[in-house]
């Protein structure tokens, strides 16, 4: 009962947000519709006019899904590497315990097992809201690297291949670290948000000056324009961030693997 | 550097939390599904009914009046 309540709170919230956006695109809209129409500016009625339109349309309709496109497949693909590192940084991880099993000293191994766990943990907990530095993972990836040098410095009787392999799962789980961060800072540059913005307009003012005689082909194709290019550009924006929203990176590789 | 015992200790203590955590984030994350649909409907409808009543109303766009 309290989850569904938790789950219902969330719901109402995103449900709000998502109301207070539309509003105020509709108060800009309605904006712009008041000055085309009502500014004094010459409607395209005639039947030239209607022609060329109907073909502007056609080649914006290219130009606009290209440029759409690119910014949902670059941001798809930037989402799948990020669970691509996280997976990578998991695996190394993983590895680094089971190494460490093949060391002489079974409890400076098992110190090291803790402090990956006690890692994991702590990740699992911050999730999208860990940070690079000054972090609970940061200080836990920290502790690992100092049992780590304990086994380094003082396990002489560890043969040197299994120490050298313990430093290079360390290090891939590291850079994978790093490399989760580096990929979570990169998003679309604002002014290409703004140019789609603008382009999405331009396009569907287009289909507001379309003479349609039937009045159902003229609510089908306007509901549809809109519903689609609103929830485009919704799920670019969810797709640029990939903490927030529903398009976010998993940590479901750190909760399979045996650690 | 921690000992194992303080080692144990924190593992116990964030182990509890763990669950609850993920619990959290994936009920945010699954409700946030919702936001663009929700965005996109309430826009459509804003825009539309701003179409219909405000500029068709006036006669001055569109191909009728309906």
């Amino acid at each position: 009962m309290k989850r569904d309540w938790m789950f219902l709170q969330a719901v109402v919230i995103n449900t709000l947000a998502a109301l207070l956006y539309a509003l105020a695109a509709g108060v800009i809209a309605l904006g712009i519709a008041c000055l085309i129409e009502y500014g004094g500016i010459e409607k395209p009625f005639s039947d030239d006019d209607q022609t060329l339109l109907q073909n502007f349309l056609g080649w914006f309709a290219a130009i606009y899904a290209l440029a759409s496109g690119a910014i949902i497949g670059q941001s798809w693909a930037k989402l799948n590497k990020l669970n691509s590192e996280i997976d990578r940084e998991a695996d190394a991880l993983a590895l680094l315990v089971r190494t460490a099993k093949m060391c002489a000293h079974s409890d400076l191994a098992k110190s090291l097992s803790l402090a990956v766990r006690v890692y994991v943990a702590q990740l699992r907990i911050l999730n999208v809201h860990d940070n690079r530095f000054n972090s609970e993972t940061y200080n836990a990836m920290k502790e690992i690297y100092n049992c780590l040098h304990r086994i380094i410095a003082d396990d002489k009787d560890t043969k040197d291949c299994i120490k050298s392999e313990l430093l290079h799962q360390y290090s891939e789980a590291y850079d994978a670290r790093s490399d989760r961060f580096d990929l979570v800072d990169q998003r679309v540059p604002r002014h290409i948000w703004w140019i789609l913005a603008g382009s999405s307009l331009a396009w569907l003012w287009g289909f507001f000056w379309l003479k349609i005689d039937a009045a159902s082909l003229s609510i089908f194709t306007l509901l549809c324009m809109l519903f689609f290019l609103t929830y485009t550009f919704g799920l670019a924006r969810d797709l640029d961030n990939p903490l927030t929203g529903f398009w976010r990176i998993k940590f479901t590789a750190f909760k399979e693997n045996e650690f | 550097m921690m000992t194992e015992e303080q080692l144990k200790k924190t593992l116990a203590q964030l182990e509890q939390k763990v669950e609850k955590a993920e619990y959290e984030q994936e009920i945010e994350r699954r409700a946030s599904v919702f936001t663009p649909l929700i965005a996109a409907a309430a826009f459509t409808a804003a825009v539309f009914l701003i179409y219909k009543f405000v500029i068709l109303s006036q006669g001055a766009i569109g191909g009728g009046t309906w």
